[in-house]
């Protein structure tokens, strides 16, 4: 019911901003991401944002349609 | 146990914070003849949102799932909160036709399908136990931590809710005591074991989480054990990057070692503590060394 009314802590509107953004729940620092390489570690996937940007998309404009009903 | 295979699903938080526990993970694996595939262009989970948009988290978890449907592999994940996320979505899309349907339509965006009963997901210690094996840990184990006197700490997500996990007694676990015991350590009961450790508010409050788990630190420093061992990233940060913080919030003293389980298992396994990556840790572990 909050969620609905827009009361939102910020944290979890910063979590979705970085997966709409990374693909991933926190920003990963570049210099991270060389450590791991560095440490032997595999680097890590890129996700495909422009996926996540439709799916977001589709998803918003679902819940648009339903409150107009 | 021929060609034990698994798409890795690495998850958020452990590249991010907690890379000692996927480098101990994956040497002690390979060693145990598991290949590990990494998994193309994930993304997170979905767990962390699903409080504030359950749609997005539903899409979030089946596009993952697409992913390994796709390579036709098992997914193993390392984090418990990713692993239930994406077995609650996994069996709720086959068991719930209309969700299924709801889904796929916003999946045909990106040309994607979950079709469902292809694939399974396993976390670390589900695969250690029911995959690998108890005997076949025990007979990798070359210099046993006889002596060596541990607690362990579940966390939540690695047994509840016990419908889609379906893994061990969630009110009395036994599994990571077995697996610990495969090690040569003894494993110490404590008041509270399975008490959560605070972790999943600590966004919306940052004081009862940490008196949460410093009540976990007294209980197992209560009986004496030498270090706590972990299978969850969000647990080993409350146990060990804020285990100082805890300390001067209650002005007492811990000084508990926090392991991840596959570095107990590859000290066992006669791996170097570099290898294990044990000065990672906020919480200095050399002086189990000697105890080993």
């Amino acid at each position: 019911m909050a969620v609905k009314e827009g009361v939102i802590p910020d944290v979890f509107r910063e979590l979705t901003d970085n997966i709409l953004k990374t693909g991933y729940a926190y920003r990963i620092p570049e210099l991270r991401l060389k450590k791991r390489v560095e440490k032997g570690l595999p680097p890590l996937p890129e996700t495909n944002l422009g996926d996540l940007c439709k799916l977001f998309d589709a998803i918003a404009g679902s819940k648009a349609k339903m409150g107009k009903k | 146990m021929a060609g034990l295979n698994y798409l890795l699903f690495l998850g958020c938080v452990i590249p991010y914070r907690i890379v000692s526990y996927e480098t101990s993970s994956r040497k002690v694996l390979e060693r145990l003849g598991v290949e590990l595939v990494e998994m193309p262009e994930f993304n997170c989970c979905g767990l962390p949102i699903d409080g504030v948009d359950h749609d997005m988290m539903l899409v979030l978890a089946a596009r993952n799932l697409c992913l390994a449907e796709q390579q036709n592999l098992n997914i193993l994940t390392l984090c418990p909160g990713c692993a239930g996320a994406l077995r609650k979505v996994n069996r709720s899309l086959q068991e719930d036709k209309k969700l299924k349907e709801r889904v796929n339509g916003f999946l045909k965006e990106i040309g994607m399908e979950f079709k469902g009963g292809k694939i399974a997901v396993r976390h670390l210690i589900q695969a250690l136990v029911e995959d690998v094996g108890l005997e076949k840990i025990k007979d990798a184990v070359v210099k046993p931590l006889t002596g060596l006197k541990v607690a362990e700490h579940n966390g939540c997500h690695v047994l509840r809710p016990a419908k889609y996990i379906g893994f061990d007694d969630p009110d009395n676990p036994v599994m990571l005591k077995r697996l610990i015991e495969a090690t040569g350590a003894e494993c110490l009961d404590y008041l509270y074991e399975t008490d959560c450790c605070g972790a999943p508010i600590i966004g919306v409050n940052d004081k009862i989480p940490l008196y949460l788990a410093g009540d976990k630190l007294r209980n197992i420093k209560a009986v004496n054990a030498q270090a706590l061992i972990t299978v969850c990233p969000f647990c080993h940060m409350m146990f060990d990057i804020n285990q100082p913080r805890i300390e001067r919030l209650l002005s007492e003293k811990f000084g508990i070692p926090v392991l991840h389980y596959p570095q107990l298992l590859g000290l066992a396994m006669g791996f170097t503590p570099k290898e294990m990556a044990l000065e990672e840790l906020r919480v200095d572990a050399t002086k189990l060394l000697t105890t080993t």
